[in-house]
């Protein structure tokens, strides 16, 4: 009992001098759209932190691959309809975590601390 | 309802975008048939097929509804849709089991993005389509324009197969260029229109039109082309067969003109369902797999063959509990038997065979090849599950391609209570709408519910209430964020409570590092000369575990990180 203690005393002491970093899930997300709503969504994944990894043309429309953190995807079913008058369609999956950017972080971090002094 | 053979039956489903007045379609339709003795309208208790709570608060489909009619001889089957994104996985289940599709497009609005999905999943599954244009009563009907857009879109010719006589309110009948007959109709009247001669001043239109009309059907066969060229007609056996051909390979369209709101032109609609859809035994045979999984087998519709069937629809009834929705590919079925259920490997009791009206049933004494009824009360029986006679006979037919949901939410019951109960009644809503996703959250522990968009989670919710009595709070789901480290250190952990009587004594030294993505969490004990007992290490591991459960950051677990144990001291009696 006294040496979890210690050890987990241990941990959380040594953990804030290893710069600690906060991770987001980063879905691969895969999106079919008419043409000429591209610019739209392009620059909309852009605002979502998203990574186009690339775009294939087919027909008229257009199937975009993109790396979009998991926190700017929540109302995308919505947002897409909206961006294409109904006609996107779209697709993710989990992918990868990544670093949150520092200024994201802080909010998050922040809204954290005060959920949990708000509990306490 | 007695019998009917493949070739007397006609599956037919009303697809399109919302608002362009499928459900309204249906209504005149099974109005004609004398299956409603008054027009039903949508958004009151009057409509048939809208029955449901959910529809008649909404004023639009939410489910599809089937309806089960006799119409010059035939029976007819027609399931209406829903018209949008949300309750796409009905359309979907609906294409999968009719032979033929009604395509409602507005004349008003014209072609919406609603119509191009159904119309390409209708065209991927191989289904023949025919256009109504309906509300060619608004002052803003359009034909041209909506077939050239027809045209380029999908690629297909359409054919016009009326002219409509008045515009806006005055629209009042349709000149047929088959029968080269004027039908006028009486404005929401019975439906049925009056055979007249055609008005003198539309006579070159229709000349124009028609000449248009079995040109473009001659083209569709190399034998009637060659005929048309040289006699410059075709007989009407030769263009009812073309015709077919057409449609039956997707490169004619006939386009009829109505105004399902004032009952014009439905009867119509109805005759080319029966004369231009092939009967389910014209249709080409269903790929399966049998069950060993290996082979691929194809099922004709042949009353002869074993049983097999798959389930597109399931439907909560809260007087007859589960409906189970099937269409028959071969065989045949009786009440008060039992079928196998392939997807379950379980064989299901099976009792009175049944078709529907909306919610009203209609007792069948049996269901042959080509056929669609309805049974109640399977126990594990979902939607898109095949079924056959026993698990020797039985074939695996390929899944109905539903779509993957797209928006997820949170829920929370709102008492303990509630909470007891979701997980039954969120399993009911899975088996009927497989669009619905459900799942817990490994990390998060969130219950994470998943559908077609924000008014399909919309009913899920009005369903959990009104049907299971489950109340919850929905909110957008938690982010399941993780916390790592990027440097080394070592440190000193040291825990001493020695205040008399028996005391509590740990120290121990950790290096503490990164590690690469993805590995986790690795512990080493490296310990030399016992300053730590072998025992104890057990014990500091499970603290360090312990503290990377709620990172230091924003308390999201840790990941990613070795721990070694180097060092440290301890106390006789008082360490443990």
């Amino acid at each position: 009992m006294a040496f979890k203690i210690a050890g987990s005393m241990a941990f959380k002491k040594g953990v804030m001098d290893c710069k600690p970093t906060l991770l987001e899930p980063v879905m691969l997300l895969n999106v079919v759209i008419p043409s000429e709503s591209m610019g739209d969504v392009i620059g909309d994944l852009n605002s979502k932190r998203g990574k186009v990894l690339g775009v294939e043309a087919d027909d008229d429309s257009q199937n975009i691959r993109a790396h979009v953190p998991m926190a700017s995807l929540l109302n995308y079913a919505p947002e897409l309809r909206a961006l294409t008058g109904g006609r996107g369609e779209f697709e993710m999956e989990f992918d990868h975590y990544d670093d949150v950017p520092e200024h994201i972080a802080s909010k998050i971090i922040e809204e954290a601390q005060s959920k949990k002094e708000n509990k306490e | 309802m007695k019998s009917y053979s493949a070739e007397w039956i006609r599956n037919v489903g009303l697809i399109g975008h919302g608002g362009s007045g499928k459900t309204s379609t249906a209504e005149a339709i099974l109005y004609i048939a004398g299956v409603s003795d008054r027009l039903g309208k949508i958004g009151d208790n009057s409509s048939i097929m809208d029955f449901d709570p959910d529809e008649v608060k909404r004023g639009n489909s939410t489910n599809a509804s089937l309806a089960t009619f006799e119409f010059e001889k035939h029976k007819i089957n027609l399931i209406d849709t829903p018209g949008t994104n949300n309750f796409v996985g009905d359309t979907v289940g609906c294409i999968r089991v009719v032979d033929g599709a009604v395509v409602v497009i507005g004349a008003e609005t014209g072609v919406q993005f609603y119509t191009e999905k159904t119309w390409k999943w209708a065209n991927d599954q191989g289904i023949p389509r025919i256009i109504f244009l309906n509300k060619m009563d608004s002052e803003e009907a359009q034909i041209t324009s909506i077939l050239d857009v027809v045209r380029k879109k999908f690629s297909v010719k359409p054919v016009l197969m009326d002219l409509p006589v008045g515009k806006g309110a005055e629209f009042k009948g349709i000149v047929d260029l088959v029968e080269q007959k004027y039908f006028e109709y009486e404005k929401d009247g019975k439906g049925i229109g009056k055979p007249t001669d055609i008005p003198a001043n539309l006579a070159d239109e229709v000349e124009t039109t028609r000449m248009e009309l079995v040109e473009a059907v001659a083209e569709a066969d190399d034998v009637l082309i060659e005929h048309y060229l040289e006699t410059g007609e075709l007989t009407e056996e030769e263009f009812l067969g073309g015709l077919r051909q057409g449609i039956s390979t997707g490169r004619l369209v006939p386009v009829l003109l109505g105004s399902a709101l004032h009952n014009i032109g439905i009867d119509r609609l109805m005759d080319a369902m029966v004369q231009y859809f092939p009967s389910p035994d014209k249709r080409s045979a269903q790929l399966a797999t049998t069950l060993n999984g290996e082979d691929t087998t194809e099922v004709a519709t042949n009353v002869e063959g074993p049983f097999t069937a798959q389930v597109f629809k399931t439907i909560a009834d809260p007087y007859a509990g589960k409906l189970t929705l099937f269409r028959v590919f071969s065989g045949k079925l009786t009440g008060d038997s039992s079928v196998y259920n392939v997807n379950q490997e379980t064989s299901e009791r099976v009792g009175q065979l049944m078709s529907l009206q909306g919610k009203k049933q209609i007792q069948l004494p049996e269901v042959v090849a080509g056929d669609i009824a309805c049974v109640a009360k399977l126990k594990v029986t979902g939607t898109g599950d095949s079924l056959g006679p026993d698990a020797k006979d039985a074939v695996k037919f390929d899944d109905i391609p539903f779509p993957k949901a797209v928006l997820a939410r949170g829920m929370v019951p709102k008492t303990r209570a509630d909470e007891e109960k979701i997980s039954n009644a969120l399993h009911r809503l899975c088996e009927e709408d497989p669009t619905i996703k459900v799942e817990r959250d490994p990390q998060t522990h969130e219950l994470i519910v998943s559908g077609m968009g924000a008014v399909h989670l919309d009913v899920i919710l009005e369903r959990l209430k009104r049907r299971f009595g489950v109340e919850v709070d929905v909110k957008p789901p938690k982010v399941p964020y993780l916390e790592t480290i990027r440097k080394s250190t070592k440190v000193q952990g040291k825990y001493k409570k020695q205040t008399g009587g028996r005391g509590q004594y740990g120290d121990c030294w950790l290096e503490i590092g990164p590690i690469a993505k993805g590995e986790g969490f690795q512990f080493e004990n490296k310990i030399v000369g016992g300053s730590i007992p072998r025992g104890y290490v057990p014990a500091v591991e499970k603290g360090v575990h312990e503290a990377m459960a709620g990172g230091v950051l924003a308390h999201f677990p840790m990941v990613d990180i070795r721990v070694a144990v180097y060092d440290g001291s301890y106390h006789d009696v008082d360490s443990s």
